[in-house]
């Protein structure tokens, strides 16, 4: 047992914390992190950040040297993730095409759509996001309804896909869609991917809840694409999306931020500023039990990143990542807001940042709790897929699509 | 990295889970808890024979060769299988606290009896209010304080002294009895030991002892920690087992979202638990400075596990769960009661917050220099 780099991994973190520290915009991403810069200043800075790295060769680490990658060993890609957690902001907008997008298309796309898009990827130079999500199908993705119906050589779209982050950055997308309405609904699905910009995309933003824009409402009509953009076979693109979630679960090298030790600096410091104020044993109790479980997710990072630098793929067991650390995270914010009384400490710069990622962490942490699997289908995938327990009767499972509840529905 | 036991481990692993089987060790529980206080021997006769007491002890003083990781592994058989041999409270924090002062005598003869079982050793905090009042005068004591028994009954006391001093008694003394003062419903046996100017051994004293005892017995959370991780998993596997075998309102029972999003949570405490206990063991192993912290956030981690598992899995068993014949109280009890050997989590939760205070402190006086620094060079 041990946690120790071997020579070459320590010499490859050596070099990585070294040209990070050199370039990483960090004083963008703190100004951001407590609320001192907008969004769009940190997507510019976001895209500079990519293709600094595509040039000197450190994007995206473990892919082929053909897609801009370097055929680097998971382990070293993990260790680049750790080194550069601390500006792990900057990669939200590439997220999504780099992580989901890019390995669905190294799977199902002719080797002329790879060359053409895989290393614009890399570079930034592309955005890419995901639209599998709609109005009457979230948890149930299944249940989606945007048609795809064959024209000649062509395939034509209609239909409505909703939470798809970064849509309104996007250059393009891959797109779930029902192919075949008269099957069972995980057997009539069809995966493609478009030029957001295609006649017919029309994009609208979502004002969310904390204010921010992150994600879109995607709106299809009558969108032409050639059949050649189709990835997997027809109606197979169930079993396409699977691949594209599996690589969700790579991305766990620098685990998830949970906000725990920014907030306990803010509030040592509020302890320290000569105010007078005490965060008292009540707060040290919880503190304690928040540790319990941020010790406990690091280590269980560690404990997968090993099985996976021992060549094992990730199960469902990854999925406890982001059930843990999105309560978690909740927890510590709403806490310590109680803690504060409503107080906020306006005469001091640096504690009113501090304060900032507060807030930040208590209007963002009810998302973490949803999107990409909310805590509810989580606990189904562990109790189900982990433990073995009876699935959930489903009453359409082996209903036509168009003959069951979503029929009626429409 | 490779954060995982070894092939050698997983070997340990097999060969102490096959003992286990060979005896019906809840059985032996419940004959513990109504009073037959050597019901353990034969397994326990079976332990030592295989070297548990000797693991992880230098050569000197008769270890046979296996680590503290070995001893991690066993450490999580012995909670799994409920076995009612005194390996906690005598191997893992009695012992581990006598090898802190092993280097002199009389330390070191005991610790060669312990390790090869002709020997059973309690540890008793006396600095404790509730459960000692002893008055230490020289080297003999007199007073009482409450001792825990783990499966058998020990000889021998590594004693925490009222002023912090650490002596050993031996239960065989003049001037030392043993009384057994039942309660309502016996969780887990325990014995009251009286003593009328009863000679101690001295170990240690000073302020340097009591500081080197909060190391050893960090050392101790993290071997009893695998004992619930152990514990825990086995009340997850038997729930989970349960949930898919009892039938209700027409379908099993793990397929309703009140159960099934119940063991989910659990399944989680134990997976935290476990990464916990793995950093604590690697503390352990390579003496970590951060052993302590390590210790307590493997403690604490795998006493919540094994405490909400215990509980979950008598609620999923539903009133069966509720009778003496089916083991969930079992572990119920041995949930309670490993939760409570080391001084209760509340005490680890403050070292926990303590920890973790300072370092905060310490990024924040970090940061005021650096600021200052920035404000000069303006």
């Amino acid at each position: 047992m041990d946690f120790e780099d071997s020579p070459q991994e320590a010499e490859f973190r050596a070099e990585a914390r070294e040209w990070i520290a050199r370039h990483a915009p960090f004083d963008l991403v703190k100004a951001f992190r407590s609320g001192l810069c907008a969004r769009s200043d940190l997507v510019t800075g976001a895209r500079d950040w990519q293709r600094k790295k595509f040039e000197a060769g450190w994007a995206c680490l473990h892919w082929p040297k053909a897609y801009g990658g370097r055929d680097a060993a998971v382990m070293e890609k993990i260790i680049w993730d750790q080194e550069e957690a601390p500006v792990g902001a900057l990669n939200e907008l590439v997220l999504i095409g780099q992580g989901m997008c890019a390995p669905t298309l190294m799977h199902y796309a002719n080797d002329a759509q790879k060359a053409r898009h895989l290393p614009r990827i890399a570079s930034g130079d592309e955005i890419w996001c995901q639209m599998f999500s709609e109005p009457s199908a979230g948890s149930d993705l299944a249940g989606l309804r945007t048609r795809a119906e064959p024209d000649g050589d062509d395939w034509i779209l209609n239909g409505q896909k909703i939470w798809t982050s970064w849509a309104h950055e996007a250059d393009f997308g891959i797109i779930l869609t029902r192919s075949d309405p008269s099957v069972p609904k995980h057997r009539g699905l069809t995966m493609f991917y478009l030029d957001m910009r295609a006649p017919g995309v029309e994009v609208r933003p979502i004002r969310q809840a904390n204010g921010d824009t992150v994600f879109n409402e995607v709106f299809l009509t009558d969108v032409r694409i050639p059949d050649a953009q189709r990835l997997g076979e027809v109606n197979q693109g169930w079993r396409v999306s699977l691949t594209t979630l599996m690589n969700e679960r790579m991305s766990i090298g620098s685990g998830i931020p949970t906000g725990l030790p920014e907030i306990l600096d803010y509030v040592t410091a509020l302890e320290a500023s000569g105010s007078g104020f005490s965060a008292g044993a009540a707060f040290d109790d919880k503190l304690a039990d928040w540790a319990c479980r941020a010790n406990g997710l690091k280590y269980t990072s560690a404990r997968l990143i090993s099985a996976l630098s021992q060549g094992r793929e990730p199960g469902p067991e990854a999925s406890i990542g982001k059930l843990v650390a999105g309560e978690l995270m909740q927890d510590i914010a709403i806490e310590t807001w109680d803690l504060l009384g409503g107080q906020v400490p306006h005469g001091d710069a640096s504690l009113r940042a501090r304060h900032s990622l507060v807030h930040s962490v208590l209007m963002r942490s009810p998302a973490v709790r949803i999107e990409g699997g909310s805590d509810e289908i989580l606990r189904n995938i562990i109790g189900e897929r982990v433990l073995g327990l009876p699935a959930e009767p489903r009453a359409d499972k082996h209903l036509a699509f168009n003959a069951g509840p979503a029929k009626a529905a429409n | 990295m490779n954060f995982d036991f070894s092939e050698d481990q997983a070997l340990v692993r097999e060969q102490v889970r096959r003992l286990l089987h060979s005896h019906a060790c809840p059985e032996m529980v419940r004959a513990l808890l109504e009073g037959d206080l050597q019901a353990g021997q034969p397994a326990w006769q079976d332990i030592c024979e295989m070297g548990v007491p000797a693991t992880a002890l230098p050569e000197a003083l008769g270890g046979n060769g296996l680590g503290y990781l070995d001893l991690c592994v066993i450490a999580e058989e012995l909670g799994a299988a409920l076995v009612p041999a005194p390996v906690a409270l005598s191997r893992f924090v009695a012992m581990e606290v006598l090898l802190g002062f092993a280097e002199a005598e009389p330390g070191a003869a005991f610790l060669q009896k312990l390790a090869e079982g002709r020997s059973i050793a309690a540890f008793a905090d006396c600095r404790r209010p509730l459960s000692a009042n002893v008055q230490i005068e020289g080297h003999t004591a007199s007073g009482w304080f409450s001792l825990p028994v783990d499966g058998m009954p020990a000889d021998l006391v590594v004693m925490v002294g009222p002023g912090g001093a650490l002596f050993l008694l031996e239960l065989d003394a003049a001037g030392v009895a043993i009384e057994s003062r039942p309660l309502r419903d016996p969780s887990w046996p325990e014995q009251a030991v009286i003593l009328d100017s009863a000679a101690l051994l001295p170990l240690a004293a000073g302020p340097e002892a009591g500081e080197k005892l909060d190391g050893l017995l960090a050392r101790s959370a993290v071997l009893v920690a695998f004992q619930q991780l152990g514990g825990a998993q086995r009340c997850l596997d038997d729930a989970v087992a349960y949930a898919k075998e009892r039938t209700a309102f027409g379908r099993e029972i793990g397929s309703f979202q009140a159960l099934k999003h119940m063991l989910a949570d659990l399944y989680v405490s134990v997976e935290l638990a476990r990464s916990n206990c793995y950093h604590g063991a690697w503390a352990l192993m390579s003496d970590a400075p951060d052993l302590e912290l390590a210790g307590a956030l493997a403690h604490v981690s795998a006493a919540n596990a094994y405490l909400a598992c215990a509980k979950g899995n008598l609620q999923v068993h539903g009133a069966m769960g509720f009778t003496w014949d089916v083991d969930c109280h079992l572990h119920y009890r041995r949930a309670l009661w490993l939760s409570g050997l080391l001084g209760g989590r509340q005490a680890w939760k403050q070292l926990i917050a303590r920890t973790l205070r300072d370092e905060a402190a310490g990024r924040i006086a970090e940061a005021d220099i650096a600021g200052q620094e920035l404000a000069d060079g303006l």
